[in-house]
């Protein structure tokens, strides 16, 4: 098994360096099956970073969107038996990650805790020799509430498919419908998005006037 | 807002990601030339698209390092699947499979193929130099054995025979086979009568 220094210079690397690209997600899944770590690492460092990503656009927290990374990994290898392998693996993942992401943000909501914008924007850290961020982060911010505004149905795909650029039949696969569905839902959460955002765009455009006003 | 237009709602809202309105389908090109509220609806769902965007750009987040070295110390131990089989039948189910499919294609080869033995002759109508016609069955019947009604070129034939047997047939055996034949038969018949 590789030590973590050099797992670490091959993740640096990049793509190529550990991740064997020629050989396919199956057969590193039937090595797994057979014991072999080294077969599982490879499929980790394959797929983190693009699962980081995703999950990091539904939580927004560095710290918690790693340990999702990992939860995700954790149940893979535990129900890797149960796995068909003349289906991809990608979208099996990706399925998993998403799914303990959605149950783990609607417990949170449940339980009542703050926002996570909150957290995120304490996190951050202006850098004083940059011009000033602000606007953007205004501008992030307010698109990340008008996401959180839609509901998570929609919200889930407009996320996978126009901000992480999957397919329709990747998201398809990935949520478990078909694909009529899933572009169904995408033209639903794009008019979605367009009406919140235009309402937030007028208020926005009204609120120096009224406050000229006052 | 017409019916029409709410229908166009879902396909505007599809056909966003094109990169220009010369890329949308002519009909849609027609209704955003001539609907006010469609071009109206269009426009703002490009806006906000674009903004969307570029949170998208800009808000990439990157994993900073492997997450593999935390990972493998929070791996249950490796579970290998059971196999199905015993490792021996898996071993010996193939092999048997094969000893068997080589010995059936031994046995139809060997059996079909003809043997070397000269003294094995068979009086054909090709070894006595006529061949058998159906045209000719009645007129070629040419042997006066009245038990068989086969005509005698295409009966089977395995032993020797001596002319006197079939009356009117003559033998196709060389001279000197044919006595040792004779000899043979001499011999066992001797035999016989010694025992």
């Amino acid at each position: 098994m590789k030590t973590e220094q050099a797992v670490n210079q091959a993740f640096e690397k990049g793509d190529e360096a550990v991740h064997r690209p020629h050989v396919s997600d199956a057969r590193l899944v039937e090595e797994v099956r057979g014991g072999d770590r080294d077969a599982f690492r490879d499929l980790v460092l394959r797929y983190e970073k693009k699962l980081y990503r995703v999950i990091h656009r539904f939580v927004h927290n560095d710290a918690l969107a790693e340990d999702l990374v990992q939860e995700t990994f954790i149940r893979i290898y535990e129900n890797l038996d149960q796995f068909d392998v003349s289906r991809r693996f990608g979208p099996w993942l990706f399925q998993v990650g998403v799914n303990l992401t959605l149950d783990y943000l609607r417990k949170k909501k449940r339980r009542g805790t703050t926002s996570l914008f909150s957290e995120i924007s304490s996190e951050k850290s202006l850098d004083p020799g940059a011009e000033d961020p602000r606007e953007k982060q205004d501008v992030n911010e307010e698109v990340r509430r008008v996401l959180q505004e839609i509901p998570e149905k929609y919200r889930t795909v407009l996320v996978l498919r126009d901000l992480e650029h999957f397919t329709s039949a990747e998201v398809a696969a990935i949520m478990k419908r078909k694909e009529a569905t899933i572009r169904w839902r995408l033209a639903e959460a794009r008019n979605r998005f367009k009406e919140l955002w235009t309402e937030r765009m007028k208020e926005a455009n009204e609120s120096p006037v009224e406050k000229d006003g006052e | 807002m017409s019916c029409h237009c709410a229908k166009n709602r879902n396909r505007l809202a599809l056909l966003v990601d094109r990169d220009s309105v010369e890329e949308l389908p002519e009909d849609i090109r027609r209704i955003l030339a001539n609907c006010p509220t469609c071009r109206e609806h269009y426009e703002l769902l490009c806006a906000a698209m674009n903004s969307l965007h570029q949170v998208q750009c800009e808000e990439a987040a990157r994993l900073e390092k492997s997450l593999w070295p935390q990972l493998a110390h929070r791996l249950p131990e490796p579970h290998v699947q059971g196999l199905r089989y015993p490792e021996w039948k898996r071993k010996f189910v193939p092999l048997f499979s094969v000893t068997t499919a080589c010995l059936a294609l031994l046995i139809v080869f060997v059996g079909n193929r003809p043997t070397q033995n000269e003294n094995r002759v068979y009086q054909t109508a090709i070894n006595r130099g006529t061949s058998y016609s159906p045209l000719q069955y009645p007129t070629s019947f040419n042997v006066q054995d009245t038990s068989s009604h086969i005509p005698y070129s295409i009966q089977p034939y395995t032993e020797p025979f001596s002319q006197g047997d079939y009356p009117g047939v003559k033998s196709d055996f060389p001279d000197a086979l044919e006595a040792q034949l004779r000899e043979l038969l001499r011999q066992q018949k001797l035999r016989q009568g010694i025992e």
